[in-house]
């Protein structure tokens, strides 16, 4: 047993990101850690990468208790994370970022040779192929992320923690990955691999602790089990869920039509095959899928900021409301006020101003509507809205977003890393909306609310759109469908 | 060209270059230093100052350098301990030397200008003027501390996760570049000169920046750069002396025309500049 976790806790503000969890790995595994976002996985992680403390629980390195202040303590122990954001220098070759990375208090100087020599054995040895002489600017994604790891194993690291690692990558990039995997598990290294595909973990791990909603479920025995029965307990709840019983119908009248759409994504790779879709005002149409398969882009189509490669999209609105997933980086201006925030959108702006100059009484007299009407917590309007919390920061976006009437509305993941109460806001807005004829296409990956509010689902699955009948809104069917399984 | 003229620019380039090849480690190491005028000067004055006040030419080179130091220490105190922003703390010190200088130099010396110091020979100047660029190409590419330079410039974060302190090479790096402004500053004022003058670098401290760009962050850019720019400067100096019938100030702007010239042409080469240059790096 090379590490263990103990029953541990850890809770931010009130909200309980994991409650008595216990992990444990042996020499020369691949463990999964398996759940859905906000389960807790990377919260488990960055507790033993030392980024947190634990509020409770111990963690044990072959066998002796360990506490960590800081990542540095981690690696000194010879735990190795790898993130989305690559630390390696663009400007350096492949050779020289690992021999700078492993040369401690040696000779300061290095022969070009000598170095290029020893990472391409390095490389051979844990099954990587590379060319130790190209510069990091040079390769793409996936070899950089390979290249990450290699400095990991280099500088002696014994635990490697992946968090989702495959999520940039393509389906050649992510077997080459595999297959470095595998190397390394028979070199015996330890892989933690945080992931929420079902399908990834079927492929190449030897255990799994599934995790849920800050809980461990269940660890199991990867080949002992079926990717339906992995899929079935990382999904929060089972059963039937009862959609909103709504009385009404649809008007008729389409807002957006996409016939037979095939785009591409900024990295020139086909994403949405063949899609159709209509959308109908008065009505919720949620589009259910893990990240990845084709989301990002599917709405970019619909709110026409991408260029069709095939197909055609017809709009009969022209004031889309959008919703963004990532209201800190897409739907605000964190530095700036409330008050600004709210003006971001073309049309308030216009309305705010006269003359090309703005109005500020005006400005001011909007703001408080608004933070009135949605009930923003904040004193006063000039506050930055990077000081607001999350539940506050995204009812600003609601607010700017819905409080013109738009004639069509398009959300995703709108309550990511909302509370309860934060998120039934949200829901009560949309509802409300909806009712008053206006169309809304929700993104999202929570299955519970897609549920809670489509009057038709469908699944994105790399990028084919596949409508579930009504009669099959059961989560297990719905996760199946998302996992690809069908 | 004849051998002349080649002579009198290089002589135009060694305080350019010296200066230039300090700025390029600060600039690799991701910080902008837009005071080197300013270290130039302190180094002119104090080394003035020490020369003439010892009588002995290498010790009084000696105080220059820790005089300009001092100031690349304080630079560094409020670019990284603080951090403040670079440009403006490079604004605050290029004026505090600028006035510095003048009112020690009045202070010391009076209105007399004439304080004349011995003969120095510039052997040491200018086989520094040539393997200089041949060191730092080596530590550049051939030395871990070098490598950590690049990185430093390019991604800090990366730096620091290899075990390196960012702030540790920085400092270095800015302490390097106030050696290499004193150097040149000194070179000005006791070896060009033989005295010293007020707000006697000129601009140069300018042009060394620029040279940097144009030699592309590379010491051997830098040393075509700079002895192309001396050149046309010696030979500006030189039509002066010709009496053609040219205003004085077409001739004047040459070296600079003629820089800009090369810089449309060749200057749209992507690459070279450092990517975290100038952005503080918070832990």
């Amino acid at each position: 047993m090379i590490l263990e976790m103990n029953k541990i806790s850890k809770a931010f503000g009130s909200l309980k990101a994991l409650d008595s969890v216990d992990f444990s790995a042996v020499h020369g595994e691949i463990h999964a850690i398996l759940g859905e976002n906000g389960a807790g996985k990377s919260t488990l992680m960055n507790l033993l990468y030392g980024l947190y403390c634990p509020d409770q629980g111990e963690i044990k390195l072959n066998r002796q208790r360990v506490q960590f202040k800081s990542s540095r303590g981690a690696r000194r122990h010879g735990i190795a994370m790898v993130h989305q954001h690559f630390t390696l220098s663009p400007n350096l070759t492949v050779a020289e970022n690992l021999a700078l990375s492993c040369s401690k208090n040696k000779n300061p100087f290095f022969s070009p040779s000598k170095i290029k020599k020893w990472a391409q054995e390095l490389a051979d040895q844990h099954g990587l192929e590379l060319d130790p002489s190209q510069k990091i600017e040079e390769l793409s994604v996936g070899e950089q992320q390979r290249i990450e790891i290699l400095k990991a194993i280099a500088q002696n690291c014994e635990i490697l923690i992946l968090d989702e690692p495959t999520s940039l990558l393509t389906l050649q990039e992510v077997a080459a990955l595999f297959k470095m995997f595998r190397k390394l598990r028979e070199n015996n290294k330890t892989i933690i691999f945080i992931t929420h595909k079902v399908l990834e973990v079927k492929q190449l791990c030897d255990r799994a602790t599934i995790l849920k909603q800050g809980k461990v479920v269940e660890t199991v025995v990867v080949s002992k089990t079926t990717e339906e029965e992995l899929a079935l307990k990382m999904v929060p709840k089972e059963g039937l869920f009862k959609p909103f019983k709504k009385d009404k119908k649809r008007s008729g009248k389409s807002w957006v039509e996409l016939e037979k759409v095939t785009a591409k994504n900024n990295r020139n790779t086909v994403v949405l095959k063949d899609l159709s879709l209509k959308c109908y005002q008065g009505e919720v149409v949620s589009v259910v899928g893990v990240e990845g398969n084709g989301q990002k882009e599917l709405v970019q189509v619909v709110r026409g900021r991408l260029k069709l490669d095939k197909g055609l999209r017809t709009c009969a609105v022209e004031r889309i409301g959008y919703i963004p997933s990532n209201r800190q980086r897409d739907g605000l201006i964190l530095p700036l006020s409330i008050r600004e925030n709210f003006i971001l959108e073309p049309y308030f702006l216009k309305e705010c101003s006269s003359r090309g100059f703005l109005n500020h009484r005006r400005i001011e007299r909007f703001a408080q509507h608004l933070i009135h009407h949605y009930s923003v917590a904040t004193e006063t309007d000039k506050k930055p809205v990077g000081f607001l919390s999350g539940g506050n920061q995204q009812k600003v976006v609601v607010g700017r977003e819905l409080a013109l009437k738009p004639q069509a509305v398009v959300a995703v993941n709108p309550t990511w890393g909302l509370d309860v109460e934060s998120a039934s806001y949200v829901y009560k807005q949309l509802l409300e909306l909806n009712q008053q004829n206006v169309g809304i296409l929700l993104v999202t990956i929570d299955l519970d609310e897609a549920l809670k509010l489509s009057d038709r689902l469908y699944v994105l699955y790399k990028g084919v759109l596949t409508e579930i009948p009504t009669e099959n809104w059961t989560s297990e069917k719905i996760s199946l469908a998302m996992a690809g399984i069908s | 060209m004849d051998i002349e003229l080649f002579n009198a620019g290089l002589r135009l380039a060694i305080p350019i270059l010296i200066a230039a090849l300090g700025e390029l480690v600060v600039e690799r190491s991701g910080i902008i230093n837009i005071s080197i005028e300013g270290m130039m000067l302190i180094g002119a004055f104090f080394s003035f100052w020490g020369v003439y006040a010892t009588g002995v030419p290498w010790l009084g080179l000696l105080i220059g350098v820790i005089a300009a130091v001092l100031m690349a220490l304080l630079f560094g105190v409020f670019t990284i301990s603080l951090p403040c922003d670079q440009i403006i703390v490079g604004t605050a010190i290029n004026l505090l030397a600028l006035g510095l200088t003048g009112s020690l130099f009045r202070y010391f010396f009076g209105f007399k200008t004439t304080a004349q110091l011995p003969q120095i020979s510039d052997f040491f100047f200018e086989s520094l003027f040539w393997f200089l660029p041949l060191l730092l190409f080596i530590f550049i590419n051939r030395t871990y501390p070098g490598l950590a330079l690049k990185a430093a410039g390019e991604v800090p974060r990366a730096v620091e996760t290899m075990g390196r302190s960012v702030r540790r090479i920085r400092f270095a790096a800015i302490l390097f570049g106030g050696v290499c402004a004193g150097l040149a500053g000194a070179y000005l004022s006791v070896v060009h000169a033989n005295t010293f003058v007020e707000g006697m670098t000129g601009g140069r401290g300018f042009i060394a920046l620029a040279i940097v760009i144009f030699g592309r962050w590379h010491p051997f850019g830098l040393l075509a750069a700079s002895l192309f720019f001396g050149c046309t400067l010696a030979l500006q100096y030189k039509i002066q002396a010709l009496d053609i019938k040219v205003p004085y100030q077409v001739v004047r702007m040459l070296p600079f025309a003629l820089t800009l010239l090369v810089l449309a042409l060749f200057g749209q080469k992507r690459g070279g500049a450092p990517k975290a240059l100038g952005i503080p790096y918070e832990k």
